[in-house]
């Protein structure tokens, strides 16, 4: 086959990330066109209304479409989409349109290629070069293939494949007549829907070759489910349509960047095209100008961490986007490299229902026959009497024995096998238990095939198609059947006939092999051989070969046609001894161990009628070997002889109960033994009653799970990891072993509850306030209780105080706890303890964090609140507080002397207060720090502006690490080294630390976090009231920002300096510019995802770790940027890492709300300054916390003789001279600087 | 006013121990000069200072020990540092009495 000349949108996905345009429905409302815009001149007359018909606009409004393609590709988009979601037959009938589809698609791709051409044109113009492209967009309709509309008739659908497949053609001829450059199939919510489009676009191509597009597929995960709306998983989706060969695959619509993430990553790793994501500008809000959450800056963002991971080739916006989103998209993803497009080698048969199924070779798959009315008298039955519910039973107990794939076949003379298979297929789409799992539709009709694939949104398996009527038939049916995504089943069968000897079943699967692979390029792992699986033991000598040379053409096949898998029909083999089940079970169970291990991958099987091959009777065992294997020429009658023993010894009045007696034999055996047993074989009559017994004789129901359970299990594991025991077999051990558990589960519910040590001492709920999103302490506080039988509810960070006191109300809570750790969140918690008496609520508050002291909850919250509130400093005090609070006993005089202490300390604080003496502002500013400015020569920065530094080596920032905040955030005080030295808990430290070294190997050697720093400097200088102004250059013509710094005004004993910030930069009286640095480092959301996963796995330890080391990262990361930063402006040092913690270097790096500029929303000047968000996505509350909770910001000023010192209390005077400066409200300024006045 | 004179005339101001006054007046320029900075860099006055430091020499007498002044002037240092951003709610004193109810005071090393 020639290879087919890539387009130039081909060459561009592997040099650069191509952007796509935004939303259109947005943009075209921003026009407010009327009724008589949408109709134009054309259906000026026309008898429906059509406004909001906006695919109609490109034939009556074409310029107010061609503006909009035009400003997305001025904003940099590479390719836009035609304004053709909605423009084919089926979504147009809302219009009674039908008719005009063909016209409004070439319109719409003309109006678009004019917009495209007319760009380039001008940046012809202008000297530049732009190529821009036109995706015909193809969306999904507005009905399901897959979904019925009509809950009553489950098997009802609105529209077929054929009308889809129709419609989607029409649109696709009308958008390359139209001249687009690719198409684009997406939205797609119903893989059914984008089946039949996908099987138009073949076609049409087969017809049109010389018109050939690409292909570019996108699909909709509707919401956090992770599915497509018609059930599927992304990983099955691709599956099911990969055979499209498109040239990207991706995402777009309902989510945005951020929910999207998991399902890109999933794609990702499967897909071997391109992968895009155009998601929706966040979540839906009515409140937003767009009608949704996120900015250009916060879309970009997002994307741009996916670009940075080298997840994308293509990028866009969806819903709520606009040109301004595409153009933040395109400045940052420029330059970025694509997502390397891999090649897979070997891939495995990938099929899918509503879950992906891959085969892993080696492994055994059983496709389930009970729903094949030849194999099944009851299936048959039933489908006659057109009970297809109960059908529909039978196909979920295959499912639910463990088939892998589920074998559907009608044929039979009295039924009418075409419309049976599309009814029960479409019965079956309505259960999810049942279609999770890939279908095989089986006919020896052609037409009842196609019906079959006409159903499935899976990839599913043909069976069968074969050389019975030569090679045209056989590769025409082939051809169809790659069209529609499905594996085949070719079986051993030519012209002259069924394949019974080993030489012929080879020849006829390598014949069909190369016909496929030659004429078709048919992928080879969806070519599955049935080398036909004949009975053996009949009597004719003839036959004593058929297993035997079945399996060894199992191997044959696999060596000379590689890449495939082979099947057989199982229960074939022994026919001969219908009826005599002992004998079957064991043939099958001897056939299927040596048939895989020379390569058999499925098997067409009854689960039930397979026995496990370590347990077949020996002399049996050694006879059917000798069968299957055709070991001796007397075989066959040995084993029939022995099959007429085993029928005579359980005939007769006696027999039954014999046989009974033999099958019962087991429970003889110890208790242990019998256990074991039921496990192995599935066997749940007697778990009840077995389990009981353990019960009582191990003492604890724990001690029988972890003993006999356990042991069967061990078996079952070792019976099936040596191929002895299969797949459904072992599902039934499961289900044994579950009934055993939830036998005992009331046992060991009953065991917390006596031991009293209880498992329930009282709800607590706890959460970080609003605002804030510390939460290592809380989480401690939260494990702390949960291990003495608290049950918490834990919020997480950033809690409104509804949701706290909703929480409380629905969970009965008996506590509440609140955590914070920077100062605004102590206004916050005020806040909830009005809220909780304005509620009437009476149960006690404990406060938590570092912000919180008893001062001021006794000072400042308590009065709010009539309950016993509480302050908390360290966690292993809580349980105790709780402990006093809850007993009758201690509480009354526990509360009583609780109040007395808070009253004490409220009416110490009245009497103390407003003993300050402060200077007066005027003498405090001329008191300032005076810096030699003389002396002072100023140092030209190395750049001016805002740099970026991503992925900074985690292995080079842990040499950074101050381990001494580490331990304290576990409450174990001391200074690293030394603490492991500390009498009572150095033993304690020493363990911690190693466990954190385990995890901090982890994390630096699979870059678990993503270090990132945005930093900047500016020239700068200071004038008399405290504020330094930034300028955007040396010129000073444009003032970037300003900072506004406070005084220290309270009457100082000795030194009389009143130092402010803004001493540390040259004053604007000397003329000369000096430099103010700032930046934010992080250690990102990987700290949380990181954390999460310990707590999915209820290792709540290690969480903690991940979340303590995060910050450590970053405070590490801020070191490491700090002394990079001073060796760019040049200061030369040399200092060991214990000076450097302790600050000797040249210089600070004050953190903006900490006391030398204690005002927390100064951040927000400095986020401005730099484009934190955007270039790191650090984020601030609405309380001026950083988001991620490990980061770390400041300023970065210069001047050796810059240090540390606290503002402390100021005056009146200062605050309004400070909310005057801000340009805020006095009001505003106080709440800001709440502690920092007297 | 000379600090050291400044430091005294509170201490007489409060009725302070004779002892503690015998403290400041042994006191070298540098560690004056440390006091004040702590002083100055705290939230608290000289007043509240000599209060605490008052009540730390008193409860000295009671448990018959004997801390150098620049190592009170230390715990009062790490007292405050151990507090909350939260601002001055508290006389130095209490604060000072609550450590050293939950933590006691170490033997006092140079």
């Amino acid at each position: 086959m020639s290879e087919i000349k890539k387009t130039r949108i081909e060459q561009l996905l592997n040099e650069r990330i191509l952007v796509l345009d935004g939303a259109m429905g947005s943009m075209v409302q921003q026009y407010k066109l009327t009724e008589a815009d949408y109709r134009g001149e054309q259906f000026k007359n026309y008898h429906r209304d059509l406004k909001g018909n906006n695919d109609l606009l490109v034939m009556t409004k074409p310029s107010v479409i061609k503006e909009i393609h035009k400003n997305y590709f001025l904003e940099g988009a590479d390719l836009v989409e035609t304004n053709t979601f909605g423009a084919n037959s089926i979504s147009q009938a809302d219009y009674g349109l039908e008719e005009h589809v063909f016209e409004m698609n070439v319109a719409a791709a003309r109006v678009a290629k004019e917009a495209a051409q007319e760009v380039m044109k001008e940046a012809a113009a202008r000297g530049e070069k732009r190529e821009c492209f036109v995706a015909g967009a193809v969306g999904p309709t507005t009905k399901t293939a897959t979904l019925s509309p009509d809950v009553n008739r489950p098997e009802y659908r609105a529209i077929t494949f054929d009308q889809l497949c129709a419609a989607y053609t029409e649109q696709i001829d009308g958008l390359v007549t139209g001249g687009v450059d690719v198409l684009l199939f997406e939205t797609t919510f119903d893989t059914l829907n984008l089946k039949a489009a996908i099987f138009g676009y073949i076609s049409y191509f087969e017809k049109h070759p010389e018109r050939k597009l690409p292909l570019m597929l996108s699909a909709t995960i509707t919401d956090q489910s992770g599915r497509t709306l018609s059930g599927q998983t992304i990983e099955a989706f691709w599956h099911s349509v990969k055979h499209a060969h498109p040239i990207s695959v991706g995402l777009n619509c309902a989510l945005g960047a951020k929910e999207m993430r998991p399902y890109l990553l999933a794609l990702n790793k499967i897909a071997d095209c391109a992968v895009s994501c155009y998601p929706n500008a966040g979540l839906p809000n009515p409140l937003a100008p767009t009608g949704y959450d996120e900015t250009p800056a916060m879309l970009s963002y997002q994307l741009n961490l996916f670009a940075e991971e080298g997840l994308l080739n293509v990028v866009g916006g969806c819903c709520g986007t606009s040109p301004a989103h595409i153009g933040a998209l395109a400045k940052i993803v420029k330059g970025k490299k694509p997502r390397p497009i891999p090649t897979l080698i070997n891939p495995p048969l990938s099929l899918s229902g509503l879950e992906p199924m891959v085969h892993i070779p080696g492994t055994f798959l059983m496709v389930g026959e009970r729903t094949n009315v030849m194999g099944s008298p009851k299936f048959s039955e039933l489908i006659k009497k057109n009970d297809f519910d109960s059908a529909m039973k039978i196909a979920k107990q295959q499912v639910e024995n463990g088939a892998n794939i589920l074998d559907i076949c009608f044929d039979e003379g009295l039924l009418e096998s075409e419309k049976c298979m599309v009814h029960f297929l479409n019965l079956l789409a309505s259960d999810p238990d049942i279609c999770k799992i890939p279908f095989m539709v089986d006919s020896s009709k052609w037409t009842v095939l196609e019906a079959g694939l006409k159903c499935l949104q899976g990839k599913g398996v043909v069976n069968s198609i074969s050389l019975k009527e030569g090679e045209a038939k056989f590769l025409e049916q082939a051809r169809t059947i790659q069209k529609y995504g499905a594996a085949v089943v070719v079986m051993a069968f030519d012209e002259n006939g069924q394949a019974a000897t080993f030489s012929e079943k080879v020849r006829i699967c390598v014949r069909s092999y190369q016909l496929l692979r030659e004429k078709l390029n048919f992928t080879a792992e969806d070519i599955i051989f049935d080398a036909n699986v004949l009975t053996v033991a009949t009597g004719m000598e003839e036959h004593n070969s058929y297993a035997n040379d079945f399996i060894e053409a199992v191997r044959e096949i696999k060596k000379q046609c590689p890449g495939v898998r082979t099947s057989g029909g199982i229960s074939n083999v022994s026919f001969s001894f219908r009826g005599n089940n002992t004998v079957r079970e064991a043939m099958h169970s001897v056939f299927l161990y040596y048939a895989i291990q020379a390569g058999l991958d499925m098997g067409i099987v009854n689960a039930g009628m397979i026995t496990v091959y370590d347990e077949i009777e020996p002399r049996l065992k050694g006879l059917v070997e000798d069968v299957i294997l055709n070991r001796n020429a007397n075989a066959s009658e040995a084993l029939i002889a022995y099959a007429e023993e085993v029928k005579a010894s359980t005939a007769g009045v006696g027999g039954k109960a014999a046989g009974l007696a033999d099958k019962n034999a087991w429970r003889e055996l110890s208790l242990e033994k019998r256990m074991a047993h039921a496990l192995v074989h599935g066997i749940t009559d007697f778990v009840d009653e077995d389990t009981e017994e353990a019960r009582v004789k191990y003492g604890a129901p724990l001690k029988v799970i972890e003993g006999p359970l356990m042991d069967g299990m061990k078996v079952v594991g070792e019976l099936f990891g040596a191929g002895k025991m299969f797949l459904p077999q072992v599902v039934k051990s499961a289900r044994a072993m579950k009934r055993a558990v939830a036998y005992l589960n009331p046992y060991m519910d009953a065991e917390k509850a006596a031991k009293g040590s209880a498992s329930n001492q009282g709800v607590f709920v706890i959460a970080t306030v609003k605002g804030d999103v510390h939460d290592i302490g809380k989480n401690i506080v939260s494990v702390v209780l949960s291990c003495n039988g608290y049950k918490v509810i834990d919020l997480g960070v950033m809690t409104k105080c509804e949701t706290i006191l909703k929480a409380a109300k629905e969970n009965n809570a008996d506590f509440i706890g609140l955590s914070g750790l920077i100062t605004p969140s102590l206004d916050e918690m005020i806040h909830v303890a009005k809220e909780m008496k304005r509620e009437g609520f009476t149960l006690p508050l404990l406060i938590g964090g570092a912000t919180t002291s008893p001062a001021h909850t006794a000072i400042k919250i308590a009065e709010h609140y009539e309950g016993a509130m509480v302050q908390v400093g360290d966690a292993s005090l809580v349980v105790e507080v709780c402990t006093k609070l809850k007993s009758t006993t201690l509480h009354d005089d526990y509360v009583r002397d609780l109040k007395a202490s808070q009253k004490k300390m409220k009416e110490r604080y009245e009497q103390t207060r407003g003993q300050e003496k402060f200077l007066n502002l005027n003498s405090a500013n001329q008191s300032g720090f005076k810096v030699k400015w003389d002396q002072f020569v100023p140092v030209k920065p190395p750049f001016i502006g805002a740099k970026m530094i991503k992925d900074i080596p985690l292995d080079e920032v842990v040499k950074w690490f101050d381990w001494s905040p580490f331990f304290w955030s576990w409450e174990l005080k001391g200074v690293y080294p030394r603490i492991f030295e500390h009498a009572d808990h150095g033993e304690q430290a020493k363990r911690l630390f190693d466990d954190a070294q385990v995890i901090l190997q982890d994390i630096i050697k699979n870059k678990r976090f993503s270090l990132q720093a945005v930093y900047g400097l500016y020239p700068a200088k200071a004038n008399t009231q405290g504020d330094v102004m930034l300028y955007s250059d040396e010129s000073q013509m444009t003032e970037a920002t300003r900072f506004h710094f406070l005084r220290q005004q309270k009457e100082k004993v000795g030194e009389q300096n009143y130092y402010s910030l803004a001493d540390f930069i040259a004053p604007e009286s000397t003329g000369k510019l000096d430099v103010l640095g700032g930046f934010c480092v992080t250690a990102g959301f990987s700290v949380d995802e990181l954390s999460k996963e310990f707590i999915q796995k209820h290792d709540d330890y290690s969480s903690i770790i991940v979340k303590a080391l995060g910050d450590r990262f970053a405070e590490a990361t801020a070191e490491w940027l700090h002394a990079k930063v001073r060796a760019e402006m040049g200061i030369k040092e040399n200092l060991s890492h214990e000076e450097i913690l302790k600050e000797k270097y040249q210089g600070i790096r004050p953190a903006i709300g900490y006391p030398t500029s204690p005002d927390h929303s100064e951040k927000t000047t400095l986020w401005n300054l730099l484009g934190v968000e955007e270039k790191i996505g650090v984020t601030l509350t609405e309380s001026f916390a950083m988001n991620p909770a490990s980061s770390v910001s400041g300023l970065y000023f210069f001047n050796e003789e810059a240090r540390y010192f606290g503002v402390g209390l100021i005056d009146e005077d200062q605050l309004k001279s400070y909310a005057e400066r801000k340009k805020i409200s006095i009001e505003r300024a106080r709440t800001l600087l709440s502690p920092n006045l007297a | 006013m000379a600090l050291r004179a400044k430091i005294i005339l509170e201490l007489q101001k409060q009725n302070t121990s004779q002892a503690l006054i015998a403290d400041v007046m042994a006191a070298t320029e540098i560690e004056l000069a440390r006091f004040a900075t702590s002083i100055d860099e705290s939230e608290y006055s000289l007043g509240e200072w000599i209060e605490a430091l008052h009540a730390f020499s008193s409860w000295e007498v009671e448990q018959q020990r004997t801390i150098l002044l620049v190592s009170k002037i230390e715990y009062l240092n790490c007292c405050i540092q151990g507090g909350t951003q939260a601002g001055k709610l508290q006389p130095l004193v209490d604060v000072w009495q609550g450590y050293v109810d939950k933590f006691g005071v170490a033997s006092s090393t140079r």
